[in-house]
């Protein structure tokens, strides 16, 4: 327990410490820019280093924390965490196939339960489904237009860009979020309710009638799962990226172009505009 | 007392022998080591320009580090899709598609100096951020990463205003902010540099400190939700010819694969998997194994002592249901 709590403890102070140092390193940068009046010119090295003396010293300090936390860890060894058990679908897929028969009030709402949380899941993977391709298709509509790019100032077309399409892109991934957090409730709720009927009934289990299968999805599935697909593929992608090297080399000279790009300072990759 | 440092001093030994470094770990600093070869260019201020920069090297390393010997795939594949009106990119297209083939996302996992600097970073001893539903999710990011930023905004940008845009490596990439940027910017001679400097290095540098920081809390924050590259390599994880693979004879679905990985993976060797082999010694019925192992390798010779629960093999075998530690029924699908 000392352990545990000694390591909790240092764990915060680490944590709030890295945040902090973080924190301060990009005060520093954006400090130097406002004072600057915002504009190109604003660095120098003097200032930089003035400025980073105070931060390098905290800096110095962390990386001291950094080895007494590797120190800790040799006088009480972290443990590595048990095991978690499989995903929930797995576990309602197993149980499903014990539903036992029944009959009675108690046994008609479990099952009518795990039915809706059934239909729930699909209604919400659709809606998902439809907000996404929304999101997807506003956010092509604006990126495809030349019009929204055409300023010669590309700070200012990216920051339109992103306040246009940002939104959906975040409503897309919010709505993705809201749809496994759902998922992992309704999953929980119907192995809850699937529980019930096995502890609750002992009579034999209804196995399901199943699906007939598609024979066409069944023969594709077969043909991608082949090794000599796999063979084929892997052959395919390897003559064609031979022969669009050997192009680049010889007839378009992109391979020139990629040189002539490697030997001179990207000024826009190392943040200078 | 005397006892007292001893024990301490085994604790020590042990400590070292217990963490000494993995292959793989060896490997990812060799191949760091490699792609910034030219020391020469740390201590002049100066990028190499030498002729191997014909060539790309697999994982990310920007091509304006004063050591860089090679051309980062990303960049030159950006700059190829700004002249994608004249010159279809060939060259660049091809490469990437080579090197996924032969290594798919192994190059995530043992070639990419990024992945080498998170997995460093993520060792420090604070609380994590471990996977689940929601990160799962979020890693679908960087394939919006990949075809906005990458591939529409740099061949619309570059169609309209006819100049050059790469803009992942303009507004986010971390390797040329920190092996480019503060490389170059460390040195004296680059001290006029500083006046070029602006808003823009500002946001770069704000989002490097960010990565870093997230990246200790989150295992390779930048490679699950934010690495094009790695979204790239993950289309060639099925069919590259290095890399791990499940023997679907010997897997019982026992999900510890899984579980054990730190990436979003749904299962080993998907889009997600980096290819670390990390859980090949944790598959209790050795299923897991490197592709091509039966010609490179002897068969997976697992340690009585390090595999983690050496009872499951028996226990799978004879049907017996299996509870965790908390006593809960572990899933073992289709197996009462």
């Amino acid at each position: 327990m000392k352990a545990k709590k000694i390591r909790l403890y240092y764990g915060i102070f680490l944590s709030v410490f890295t945040a902090a140092l973080g924190a301060a390193f990009i005060a520093v940068a954006i400090g130097i820019l406002r004072d600057g009046n915002w504009v190109q010119g604003a660095y120098s090295r003097d200032i930089v280093a003035e400025r980073l003396f105070p931060v390098s010293i905290v800096f110095y300090i962390w990386i001291a924390a950094i080895i007494a936390g590797f120190v800790l860890s040799l006088v009480y060894p972290y443990q590595d965490k048990a095991v978690k058990i499989p995903q929930e679908r797995a576990t309602v897929k197993r149980l499903s196939a014990r539903i036992p028969e029944g009959s009675g009030e108690e046994y008609d709402k479990n099952l009518k339960l795990v039915r809706d949380e059934n239909r729930n899941r699909l209604i919400v993977y659709c809606v998902c489904a439809a907000i996404c391709f929304a999101g997807a298709i506003a956010s092509a509509v604006y990126l495809l237009q030349p019009n929204n790019f055409a300023s010669h100032d590309k700070n200012a077309s990216m920051l339109n860009m992103l306040i246009n399409v940002g939104p959906w892109v975040l409503v897309a991934f919010a709505a993705s979020v809201a749809m496994v957090v759902f998922e992992k409730f309704s999953y929980n709720r119907e192995i809850a309710a699937l529980k019930q009927l096995i502890a609750n009934y002992k009579g034999n289990p209804v196995i399901a009638a199943e699906k007939p299968q598609n024979a066409v999805w069944l023969k594709i599935k077969a043909f991608f799962g082949n090794k000599y697909f796999k063979l084929g593929v892997r052959i395919a992608v390897g003559v064609v990226a031979l022969t669009f090297i050997l192009v680049g080399v010889f007839d378009t000279e992109g391979a020139r172009d990629v040189f002539i790009k490697a030997v001179n300072i990207c000024t826009e990759c190392i943040g200078l505009g | 007392m005397k006892a007292k440092f001893k024990n301490f001093f085994l604790k020590i030994k042990d400590w070292f022998i217990r963490h000494k470094p993995s292959k793989r770990r060896l490997i990812q600093v060799y191949a760091a080591l490699l792609y910034n070869a030219n020391i020469k260019g740390f201590i002049t201020g100066n990028i190499y320009t030498g002729k191997t920069k014909y060539a790309c090297v697999p994982g990310l390393n920007c091509y304006s580090c004063p050591g860089a010997v090679g051309a980062c795939p990303l960049g030159s594949l950006q700059n190829a899709l700004t002249d994608a009106g004249n010159t279809a990119p060939y060259y660049i297209i091809g490469i990437i598609a080579l090197f996924g083939l032969i290594l798919g996302r192994t190059i995530c996992g043992f070639l990419c100096p990024v992945g080498l600097a998170q997995e460093l970073l993520y060792k420090i001893k604070t609380p994590k951020i471990k996977k689940n539903c929601i990160t799962h999710v979020l890693s679908f990011f960087k394939y919006v990463v990949l075809v906005v930023l990458v591939i529409i905004l740099t061949i619309v940008i570059s169609s309209v205003t006819g100049s050059a845009t790469p803009a992942f490596c303009k507004y986010i990439c971390p390797a040329g902010t920190f092996g480019g940027g503060v490389g170059l910017l460390a040195h004296p001679e680059n001290a006029s540099f500083f006046d070029m400097l602006s808003g823009l290095f500002t946001w770069k540098f704000a989002l490097l400190v960010l990565i870093i920081v997230l990246s200790i809390f989150c295992f390779r924050f930048f490679c699950r939700f934010l690495c094009p590259l790695g979204a790239i390599y993950g289309f060639f994880n099925k069919f590259a010819l290095l890399g791990v693979k499940i023997d679907k004879s010997k897997c019982t679905d026992c999900g510890l694969c899984v579980n054990h990985c730190k990436m979003d993976i749904k299962h080993v060797g998907d889009h997600e998997c980096v290819e670390c082999g990390e859980c090949i010694s944790v598959c209790p019925t050795q299923a897991i194994s490197w592709k091509g192992s039966k010609i490179f390798l002897h068969s997976n010779a697992v340690k009585e002592e390090e595999t983690t629960q050496p009872e499951l093999t028996s226990l799978l075998e004879s049907g017996t249901t299996l509870k965790d530690d908390a006593g809960k029924e572990v899933a073992n699908d289709g197996q009462d």
